[in-house]
């Protein structure tokens, strides 16, 4: 390890690995221009709810959660995997698991900062918080959750911070580029760290430890979220298996949010060496396996109500399967779930390249025929009451199983494409994880409140159906881009590949090397 | 000659001057008289228990105003939150309900396009003092088999799990820190 005698320059691997701190060109500072624009839009729409209430949002009597607790129960599941994923990969030895460790730390630490924040814009009397606290009910669900997200976030942050102080006092030994308050911040955080032994012993306890316990924590707190759900008498809802299949589902979107983002800092930092193909094969394999998990409890929680269709229950799961939330949820199910398990599986069977022989099969007819579909949908709807006074009915022009079997011919005529990048793949695969995620929470929570067991009496029309306003995606828009800065602000304060972990080498070093695992640079 | 003729302008100014000014008097006093000069507020309960804040408008000769704009509004932490525009009657009266379970707090209705035309009433009850009589683990238990979990105060057994499970949590955090106070501490030595 470094020490303050050591040569005050970076070796050239070192340099590779803060250039997320170094470089910075004007296409980073739009981007967190941009960023900074849509978090202050942000910003003024919440003033706005402040200001007016929460009649600014669609929210009302019956549908009293919306777009703000699906953004929760998003972000609370991305958080999730950061931690749990480091961990389990700690503890089991996993070398491979080095350069990616911190940046799915980061992303618990960013997520949980953003979702701890929602259900509080929730509250129309935010004022009222501290009533949560001094009257709040030791038995709510809710209540446990406020204890298990602090408990959480606490956990998470130490389990982010004690694996970087090697890595801070060697910053605060040779970072001499930056203002003097980061020599300041670097100085504070690494604790004096020389790299003793006694300090190194200390530092492994701690890791030891923390890896131990932030497993069951980080279970715990999706669990706890799943419940506040589950311990009410609501159709969609009162379900004994919600806690795993949250569980599942957080890790599912959480593992491809780290996928996202090792894919943007290999792409922006010239991380090839470090971030190799096979640290995308393998966190493909985890979100397979993943994703067939959620997908078996995404089966086994419909399956039960459904086959029983129970009267009260009726409402709920007719408009989810066929109703006004038909199409999201097969989208989410279909895009969400199965495509992104095609996307990581398909593309690896060897004969997929000869896909390319059959002329029909290749990615240019296959747009072609979709850019026309699209086109002819258009000018038909464009026409479509004209077409109707003169007795033509568009569902004859546009038979219904044209959309499928594009979709189907796209699929397929990619599927090389894919073979050949299957990092493109899987950050494909890893992008609809996501934005299925996100619109599966908007479907467990909208639909549920929209179908109670009492039907909806002596309220306004408009009050039985939810409408998200502009207030509502403008705090939704400039969380996220709350979220991306946190994140993008960490990288560029701290290395978001370890240096110190990188370098160490481990016994399986060269098999390491042999099997693609960690690139020649990286030894 | 020349002071009667400055005088005898001077008189003519004035006299201009004085018949503007009426007639400008004689054009805007009759809008004034029909313009919302104060408004009182009045709180009432219904029949059902609700409570009615009742706006009066009136004009600057005390004349009732009808079709006026009154917009009520009640004081939150956070400012003013509209709650209802409504318009006067012949008696120049408006009449809003108060949202249910509304605290101690202020209420105010404004009226017309002039700034400050409006008036403030303090309403509500405090909280009311929980029951000081709660019911006991036998009551509960008759109601529901699982009492410790409707019970308006947490079960032992509960707090002793959650205190367990947490205590345990945050004890691990506290020896975390130790450590990194150990590992501080052996570096400002060495």
């Amino acid at each position: 390890m470094s020490t303050r005698q050591a040569t005050p320059r970076f070796s050239e691997r070192e340099e590779r690995l803060l250039a997320s701190l170094t470089a910075g060109g004007a296409g980073t500072y739009a981007l967190i221009g941009g960023l900074l624009a849509v978090f202050l839009w942000g910003l003024v729409a919440y003033a706005t709810q402040l200001r007016h209430g929460l009649g600014v949002t669609g929210l009302r009597d019956h549908v009293l959660w919306g777009v703000y607790i699906a953004n929760f129960v998003f972000f609370i599941g991305v958080s999730h995997v950061g931690a749990l994923m480091s961990a389990i990969l700690r503890l089991t030895g996993a070398e491979w698991r080095r350069p990616i460790t911190r940046m799915a730390e980061a992303i618990t630490f960013a997520s949980l900062l953003m979702g701890g924040l929602m259900p509080l814009v929730d509250m129309g009397r935010p004022d009222r918080l501290l009533n949560l606290v001094r009257y709040g009910r030791l038995q709510s669900p809710i209540l446990w959750d406020l204890l298990s997200i602090t408990t959480y976030l606490t956990g998470s942050t130490l389990f982010l911070y004690v694996p970087m102080i090697p890595d801070l006092a060697l910053l605060r030994d040779r970072y001499a580029a930056g203002p003097a308050w980061r020599r300041r911040l670097y100085t504070l955080l690494s604790l004096g760290w020389q790299d003793t032994p006694a300090q190194r012993h200390r530092l492994e306890l701690i890791m030891r430890v923390m890896a131990v316990i932030i497993i069951p924590i980080a279970v715990s707190v999706h669990t706890v979220v799943s419940w506040i759900f589950g311990m009410t008498l609501r159709a969609g809802w009162n379900s004994t298996i919600f806690g795993p299949y949250f569980v599942s589902g957080a890790l599912f979107s959480g593992a491809a949010a780290v996928i996202t983002a090792m894919a943007a800092f290999r792409w922006a930092y010239r991380l090839e060496d470090y971030i190799t193909e096979a640290h995308f094969r393998r966190m493909g394999y985890l979100l397979i396996a993943l994703g067939l998990a959620y997908g078996y409890f995404t089966f086994a929680e419909y399956l039960t109500p459904a086959y029983k269709m129970a009267t009260a229950e009726r409402g709920y799961l007719t408009a989810v399967f066929s109703g006004p939330f038909a199409r999201l949820f097969w989208f989410t199910q279909l895009t969400g779930i199965l495509l992104p398990l095609l996307l990581l599986t398909l593309p690896r069977i060897a004969w997929v390249p000869r896909l390319h022989r059959v002329p029909l099969l290749r990615p240019r007819p296959a747009l072609a025929a979709a850019a026309t579909y699209a086109v002819a949908s258009v000018v038909l709807s464009a026409a479509s009451p004209s077409l109707t006074m003169a007795g033509l009915n568009l569902n004859q022009w546009i038979p219904p199983w044209v959309l499928p079997t594009l979709a189907v011919w796209l699929f397929l005529a990619f599927l090389p494409v894919f073979h050949a990048r299957p990092i493109t793949a899987a950050v494909v695969a890893s992008l609809l994880v996501n934005v299925g995620a996100w619109l599966k929470r908007y479907l467990i929570v909208v639909p549920t409140l929209l179908n109670p067991f009492l039907p909806i009496q002596r309220a306004p029309a408009g009050w039985a159906v939810y409408q998200p306003t502009w207030v509502e995606w403008s705090i939704t828009a400039g969380a996220l881009a709350g979220f991306l800065l946190i994140y993008i602000g960490f990288s560029k304060l701290f290395p978001i590949v370890p240096i110190w972990e990188t370098r160490e080498a481990p016994e399986s070093r060269e098999a390491a090397v042999q099997e693609g695992i960690v690139g020649v640079a990286a030894v | 000659m020349l002071r009667q003729s400055r005088s005898g302008r001077a008189s003519t100014g004035l006299g201009r001057f004085c018949l503007g000014a009426l007639g400008v008097l004689l054009f805007v006093l009759p809008a004034w008289a029909g313009e919302p000069a104060r408004v009182t507020l009045r709180l009432e309960a219904g029949p059902d228990g609700a409570q009615w804040i009742t706006a009066r408008v009136t004009d600057a000769e005390g004349a009732p105003v009808p079709e006026a704009s009154v917009v009520f509004k009640l004081r939150t932490a956070f400012g003013w939150l509209t709650l209802e525009e409504r318009t006067t009657d012949a008696s120049g009266q408006a009449r809003t309900r108060l949202p249910a379970g509304t605290r101690a707090t202020e209420i105010r209705a404004e009226s017309g396009d002039v700034e400050g035309v409006g008036a403030t009433l303090s309403v509500g009850a405090p909280a009311p003092e929980s029951p000081r009589v709660r019911p006991g683990r036998d009551v509960l238990r008759a109601l529901s088999p699982q009492p410790a979990f409707i019970s308006p105060r947490p079960a032992p057994e509960l707090v002793a799990l959650l205190a367990l499970v947490l205590g345990g949590i945050w004890a691990t955090y506290g020896y975390v820190a130790w450590l990194l106070w150990q590992i501080r501490s052996s570096g400002s030595r060495s």
